[in-house]
């Protein structure tokens, strides 16, 4: 009895326990080329980016009305790096400014573990940032002349900040470029956040500067170590969780 | 003089710790990549309900008035064999209904013979030592007393020991409450880092897997001749896993063996619990670390491997020391600095105080659990990253502490249950 | 603007720009949307009709069949192609038949030489002629035949007896009973005469003689070798051996213990009690008898008059690809795992 309905065809779906996918060796190749050459152009629009980018953070300190004096800068290579001169102080020559900061930091880490209603992650974080402003406070105090000058800080935060951008996009095609995911989303991705890890990095550095004007040079360790590439990585995870979050699906086909 | 010393000395800590943490990443790295582009080593599946040796399910209970039931009833369920098993439910002396609640499910299902232990030294591998005597399966299974082991899972554990090589076997570990809140999602999403990317690609590299001290197997020879549970150790899973690498077994690890678990729902109760992991750890490490190098039967990937996974609790107090190392440094000689370490620094903030290989390995693994939008969470896992740091220090801290102090015995802290 | 109102100003906008970075993943902690743990299939267990059973409940609720058909027999004639899935009390084809859909008999089913078909199932006996191509699968409750050359891509299963001519090929088999009937060879490993051997504890001069040796465990007793080992003609072990090199097994060895070899496996005509597993090629001369699994790193060679489980105690056979020669017998399960199984020409 032959019959006229046939059956829908159902798709036999690889378990994920066993669940992998082809390398596609084309894809590393094709991204690290990709990424070398925006190495390239990145180094060879260097000055324009450089001075865009010195542009837009004298743009913020003016607006908020930052009196501040651009230095000299230093040579990465050949990329010039701008620094700031900012207007600022050492909180903790006196006793008292060093024993004000020092309760409080001590004070705030106690109760920062006593609060419960704060959630584990935040008071790690809290209590790391006080930790390292209470070493901050010990150097400057024992020793009342700051090396780390907002000059110095801007250096530093530029040095770094072109090293990344620079082993960006090699990262980002050894990461995400490697894995058989569509172009169009790898590449889009990839962009939005170079975007805006720029624009974000420009911002904290204005607010870093300021906040050494306002608080003092105590705060500038800080914002190397907490507020320097770390919110940069940030900027790499998220736009890398939006490039995986379709690829499950995609995966059970090509597996 | 001093000072300059003293920059030198920090100057190498910070190097040595960028070395440590960029081997991790580079593991991390590759583990994830054989994960996805491998095929799988599953074989042993084949082997799932013919191979047929008498099994002894071991379910520690403490307290666990809550969850006891469920999981005899999951056992009940079983496809394996009733006339080769039998389930001991070690009532480790609990002070709620958990002995009743366990006698009246043994009265009626012979193959379950509860084992009521009324003193003696506190935690799991004490208990699971006293109810020894009573085990007579070839192979011990372990269940923690909030597992949902699905039918056919005793069969898919207990097939590799076949392989007379084997004698450890893990399985995969799902929670089930991972909707609870954000801690939960979080946990899930970890776990899923660890179960599917790493142990699986581990597997299948041949490298060493861990056994994580809940479904999973033991070949009962294997863990006699190794001299049964040591109830000294707080991670009795990892030090059963050295001890059994040193006599030549190996571990294998089941990545379709899947059984539901409960994950811990409040900070607190995950504070006390990644101390107690990572205290059990370091203790193992301190015991293993040179017995594992000197192994004879071990390959050259293997040893590596396993001394990683040994000291891999020894990073996060390692990357927290180095954080306050490189503030000492950039406030006392910023000019330490030049450009290539600014660029290096680029390189290891991302790739390795970022943690970014974990990140790397939880997202593929959603990936290849087929789901989608919770690899929005990972920015989350930041924090939690952090709060491990200062956990694991605490916990470094707590075990000097003890050892100067001459104090052997730790406090096992149990974890807490919140099936509704 | 003061100082104060410029790093408010300041870091009200860095921490804005945090902020918008983490709402995707604030949003999908307040308002989850992928929230659910995985299913885990509780009920799973090896169960290698898996195919056939869906397909009849789906075939059942799809074409809305009830328990009993009762339409006539069905004849295909030579050289026909149907592109309807088949439904028959029994059904018979003749040569050069393709169908392109699915197939499900009540009772018999018979193909003709080098038909072609989707995926077969049958609830009585099915017989597949020589030549025949399946793209997917064939089941029958009763036994199933293929002829010579026959090739099923994905499985055949059987509840009862599956019988395999020449040259058949496929990925798995499953029956309380496979037989096969290919040409004989001899085996394609040659066996050294001496090698070196040592235990993990003490050398010893005679392997298979002297087994003396430290042993670990109690109830299952397993040795550990290094090196390559031969068990020699006649050799009576019980106990589990694991041999980190090849090992090779002389004609009437009488093992009870599960061996495990870190190079290749060779059992000459023996008898062994317990599973084969090596990484590498695995092979079973002619006339053993094995009780146990089996599993090979890469080739898996079952020699003529190999008998392997038994109807009540069934085992399962993986390699990468297996090579059935002779005519020879497994009980249970034979899995090529990246390759094929394949009855030699």
């Amino acid at each position: 009895m032959p019959t006229d309905k046939a059956l829908p065809r159902g798709r036999i779906l690889m378990h994920r326990s066993i669940r992998h996918v082809q390398v596609q060796p084309w894809r590393l190749t094709f991204w690290l080329t990709v990424a070398l050459i925006g190495t390239v152009a990145l180094v060879w629009y260097s000055v324009p980016l450089v001075h865009g980018y010195r542009f837009m953070v004298n743009s913020l300190l003016q607006w908020t009305g930052i009196p501040f004096e651009a230095g000299k800068g230093e040579m990465l290579s050949h990329i010039w790096i701008p620094n700031w001169n900012i207007g600022t102080f050492n909180p903790v020559v006196s006793p008292r400014g060093f024993w004000t900061y020092g309760l409080v930091i001590v004070l705030g880490q106690i109760l920062i573990w006593r609060a419960s209603w704060i959630p584990l992650p935040l008071a790690a974080w809290i209590a790391a940032i006080l930790l390292v402003l209470l070493l901050a406070i010990l150097i400057l105090h024992w020793r009342p002349e700051p090396i780390l000058t907002p000059l110095a800080f801007s250096v530093l935060w530029g040095k770094v900040t072109i090293g990344t951008v620079l082993i960006y996009p090699c990262l980002w095609a050894l990461l995400v470029g490697i894995l058989p995911l569509p172009i169009s989303r790898v590449a889009f991705w990839g962009c939005a956040a170079l975007v805006f890890f720029l624009a974000w990095n420009i911002v904290r550095l204005a607010f870093f500067l300021a906040l050494a004007r306002w608080a003092g040079v105590v705060w500038l360790p800080i914002g190397i170590v907490f507020g320097g590439t770390l919110p940069d990585c940030l900027v790499l995870i998220t736009a890398f969780a939006f490039v995986m979050e379709k690829v499950g699906p995609l995966w059970d086909e090509l597996a | 003089m001093t000072l300059e010393l003293i920059v030198l000395l920090v100057k190498g800590y910070l190097i040595f710790t960028v070395v440590v943490l960029v081997i991790y990443v580079v593991r991390h790295y590759t583990l994830t990549l054989a994960r996805v582009f491998l095929p799988s080593r599953e074989a042993y599946q084949d082997w799932a309900c013919m191979a047929t040796p008498t099994v002894t399910v071991l379910v520690p209970m403490h307290n666990e008035e809550r969850v006891c039931l469920g999981v005899l009833q999951s056992l009940e369920r079983s496809s394996f064999d009733k006339t080769k098993l039998q389930v001991i439910p070690v009532n480790d002396r609990s002070t709620d209904r958990t002995a009743k609640i366990i006698d009246s499910f043994a009265k009626y299902h012979a193959w379950c013979q509860p084992f009521h232990r009324k003193e003696g030294k506190g935690g799991k591998p004490a208990a699971m030592k006293d109810a020894m005597p009573l085990v007579t399966g070839e192979v011990v299974i372990l269940f923690d007393a909030d597992y949902l082991p699905g039918v056919g899972l005793l069969d898919s554990l207990v097939a590799p020991f076949m392989d007379p090589e084997i004698g450890l076997v893990m399985g995969r570990v799902v929670p089930h409450n991972g909707s609870r809140n954000l801690l939960t999602r979080l946990l899930e999403i970890e776990r899923s880092g660890g179960y599917q990317t790493n142990q699986q690609a581990r597997w299948r590299l041949g490298l060493v897997p861990q056994f994580g001290g809940t479904v999973g197997g033991i070949r009962r020879s294997a863990l006699e001749t190794a001299g049964g549970w040591d109830d000294g150790m707080l991670a009795e899973d990892t030090d059963l896993t050295y001890r059994l690498l040193a006599l030549g077994w190996k571990v294998a690890y089941i990545n379709r063996a899947e059984c539901y678990e409960e994950v811990v729902e409040t900070w607190i109760d995950r504070r006390k619990q990644l101390r107690r992991w990572a205290m059990g750890h370091m203790q193992a490490c301190m015991r293993h670390l040179w017995i594992l190098l000197r192994n004879p039967d071990l390959g050259r990937w293997e040893k590596i491997d396993g001394v990683l996974l040994l000291v891999v609790y020894f990073v996060p107090p390692l990357t927290f020391i180095a954080w306050f190392a490189s503030a000492f440094l950039l406030m006392v000689r910023p000019d330490l600095f030049p450009p290539a370490i600014g660029v290096m620094l680029g390189v290891i903030v991302f790739f390795s105080i970022g943690n970014f290989g974990t990140f790397y390995e939880i997202s593929v693994a959603l990936a290849l659990d087929g789901l989608g939008k919770r690899q929005r969470l990972l920015p989350f896992i930041g924090g939690t990253y952090v709060a491990s740091l200062f956990l694991v220090s605490e916990a470094l801290l707590r075990l000097i502490w003890n050892r100067i102090r001459g104090k052997s015995h730790i406090v096992w802290d149990k974890t807490p249950r919140y099936r509704r | 603007m003061t100082p104060f109102m410029s790093v408010i100003m300041l870091g009200g906008l860095a921490c804005g720009m945090g902020l918008i970075l983490l709402m995707p993943a604030i949003f999908e902690w307040l308002r989850p949307k992928d929230a659910q743990p995985i299913a885990i299939d509780n009920t799973w267990s090896r169960n290698d009709t898996v195919f056939a059973q869906n397909f009849r409940r789906l075939a059942g609720s799809w074409w809305g069949i009830s328990a009993h058909v009762n339409s006539p027999h069905v004849g295909i004639s030579a050289g026909q192609i149907v592109d309807t899935p088949v439904l028959a009390q029994n059904l018979t084809t003749g040569p050069d038949v393709w169908l392109k859909k699915e197939v499900w008999t009540r009772e018999n089913l018979i193909l003709g030489s080098n038909n072609q078909a989707r995926a077969l199932l049958s609830d009585g006996f099915a017989d597949l002629g020589s030549g025949c191509a399946v793209e997917r699968w064939v089941h029958a409750e009763q036994s199933v035949s293929l002829g010579q050359d026959t090739v099923v891509n994905a499985r055949v299963t059987s509840c009862e007896h599956i019988h395999l001519e020449r040259g058949c090929q496929t990925q798995l088999l499953y029956a309380p009973t496979i037989e096969w009937s290919g040409q004989s060879l001899p085996i394609p490993i040659d066996v050294p005469s001496h090698v070196r051997r040592w235990f993990r504890r003490r050398k010893i001069s005679e392997a298979g003689r002297s087994w003396d040796v430290p042993r670990f465990g109690t109830l299952d007793e397993t040795v550990f070798v290094n090196g390559d080992l031969i068990l020699d003609n006649e050799a009576d072990v019980d106990f589990s051996l694991v041999v980190r090199g090849n090992l090779y097994i002389r004609k009437g060895a009488l093992i009870a213990g599960n061996l495990k070899a870190h190079g290749d496996l060779v059992v000459e005509n023996s008898a062994v009690i317990g599973s084969l597993t090596c990484k590498g090629r695995l092979v079973v001369g002619a006339g053993s008898s094995i009780q146990g699994c089996l599993m090979g790193g890469s080739l898996v060679w079952l020699g003529d008059g190999v008998i392997i489980g038994r109807p009540d105690f069934l085992q399962a056979v993986s390699g990468q690809c297996v090579i059935l020669t002779g005519k020879g017998v497994v009980h249970g399960r034979i899995h090529a795992v990246t390759k094929l199984i394949e009855v030699q020409r």
